[in-house]
């Protein structure tokens, strides 16, 4: 167990050095002025993590992501168990979600601005307007696919509706609120960021965007790189953890 | 089925009408909504005009160019990665996580590199609908049955062949559910590079309105898109629904 752990470690450390002579490849066949190597990214990434300008924009947003996500969550959980629960509800209300989904929504971005304004409160929604959609259908997903013989267990058993939530419903869908917590975690940054490019002055969006006007490719690429290594490695946990849960799950 | 339909049809022209009524009745400012009757007029007028026409063929065209390669990109991917198992366990983190990450935060560099035009566009597209068919690839390299490998080697074909007469015919369902998913891919990507920096197509145009202060033709050309990006969807749900039915 731990030898494959091991042998996994390696071989996920070889991909990443492969990625990184890769770069460096590119870099020194497009020019370092135009893609800078890993070496002058991971230098500009050092200097701006001790940057005070730099940690504010990062406050930022990592403010606005934790409160977007819990409102995506909670709000995600709230609606799925509406949908899932009553089958009327979710007909009216999923196929809306589902085109939402599949919509660019990076097209509602000034009615966003015209309705919320420069700030906060513009970025988070737009977090939220990513994230949610999924989360509901994912949990509307997981309540109707519970299979019937847990209801009858929990009939003959007489179990309170208290008792049938804690003890059945919780327990029988908590793989897929992480699978779904590991989802809202990606999409939302997306929104947040994307919020931020347009709808405000503070934050990692807004400093991305700044960069391009400034044409400061280390900043532009340094912030890529943090974004890529947060999202990338906070989703290979929660991949890791929904798999634990799922594998313990009396379901599967 | 149909009372569903009528209800779901019932419940959107209520809001529907319910909007236009906030609108007209003074409730939301003009320079913020506009009644849904007057988006659809805008709508119809953004239409007639051939610059809209011509933003609206630049991004159907960009999406069009980024699914071509993407399918040959990730169908490449996809059998090569197939072919080399311990390459394949090592990278299947990351493509585990690829949708995770923010890659569309590529696009300035894209943007340097390539300079500004089409260029970047269709390639932050290719990056977003590329492992959608890689992801189809490998799941129907995986299921092929052991029967048509056994018939390839009795026909004594070689690697290649076998490759194509073989393998991917086999896996053809769902390379072809991959590529319906990776079409919604590219099109979230090439409006959102639209949006962001480019000089022409229907998300720029739409950006464009908003800046310049014409709110009617913003909410009528969102709602052209609105509808394009509907009936593309649609149409892509039915492929997929007819494939899983072949499958």
């Amino acid at each position: 167990m731990t030898l494959s752990r091991t042998s996994r470690a390696l071989e996920v450390a070889a991909v990443c050095i492969v990625l990184l002579v890769l770069w460096q490849a590119a870099a020194s066949w497009i020019g370092g002025a135009t893609l800078p190597g890993p070496m002058p990214t991971g230098r500009r990434l050092f200097a701006l993590l001790f940057d005070g300008r730099f940690q504010r924009d990062l406050a930022a947003t990592a403010g606005a992501y934790v409160v977007a996500l819990v409102l995506t969550m909670a709000g995600g959980l709230l609606l799925g168990i509406v949908c899932g629960g009553w089958r009327s509800v979710g007909e009216q209300i999923e196929p809306a979600l589902l085109a939402l989904i599949a919509t660019p929504k990076v097209m509602f971005y000034p009615v966003i601005l015209l309705f919320f304004g420069l700030g906060d409160s513009a970025k988070i929604f737009f977090g939220m307007l990513h994230g949610l959609p999924t989360i509901v259908i994912m949990i509307a997903n997981a309540l109707r696919s519970l299979p019937p013989i847990y209801r009858k267990v929990a009939l003959t058993l007489k179990l309170s509706r208290h008792q049938f939530a804690v003890h059945v419903l919780i327990p029988a869908v908590l793989p897929e609120v992480v699978a779904s917590l590991r989802v809202s975690f990606a999409l939302t940054l997306l929104g947040v960021l994307v919020g931020e490019m347009f709808a405000s002055t503070r934050g990692l969006g807004h400093l991305l965007f700044a960069s391009i006007g400034t044409n400061d490719q280390p900043t532009i690429l340094a912030v890529t790189v943090l974004l890529f290594a947060f999202a990338g490695i906070g989703s290979t946990l929660l991949l890791a953890l929904s798999r634990k849960l799922a594998s313990a799950s009396p379901i599967s | 089925m149909n009372a569903r339909r009528l209800r779901g049809l019932g419940i959107a022209g209520g809001i529907v009408i319910a909007l236009e009524l906030v609108c007209r009745a003074g409730l939301v400012r003009p320079t913020d909504l506009v009644p849904p009757t007057t988006m659809v007029a805008a709508m119809l007028r953004a239409l007639a005009d051939t610059a809209t026409l011509e933003d609206l063929a630049t991004t159907v065209a960009a999406v069009a160019a980024s699914v071509i390669l993407a399918f040959f990109v990730g169908m490449i991917g996809g059998v090569i990665l197939h072919g080399l198992p311990r390459v394949r366990r090592a990278c299947e983190p990351f493509i585990a996580s690829y949708y995770a990450l923010p890659l569309f935060a590529l696009y300035p560099v894209l943007v340097v590199i390539l300079g500004v035009g089409r260029a970047p566009v269709v390639f932050t597209g290719v990056l977003y609908a590329a492992m959608a068919v890689l992801i189809s690839t490998l799941s129907g390299l995986d299921h092929i049955r052991p029967v048509f490998r056994k018939a390839a080697r009795v026909h004594r074909l070689s690697p290649l062949g076998t490759l194509l007469r073989v393998s991917i015919p086999a896996c053809a369902t769902e390379i072809l559910g991959g590529i319906t998913l990776a079409v919604s891919y590219a099109f979230v990507a090439v409006i959102a590079s639209e949006f962001l920096l480019a000089p022409a197509g229907i998300g720029h145009a739409i950006a464009d309105a908003y800046t310049s202060f014409q709110i009617e033709r913003m909410y009528g050309l969102m709602l052209v898109l609105a509808l394009l990006v509907l009936a593309i969807n649609g149409a892509l749900r039915k492929v997929r629904t007819r494939l899983g039915a072949v499958a």
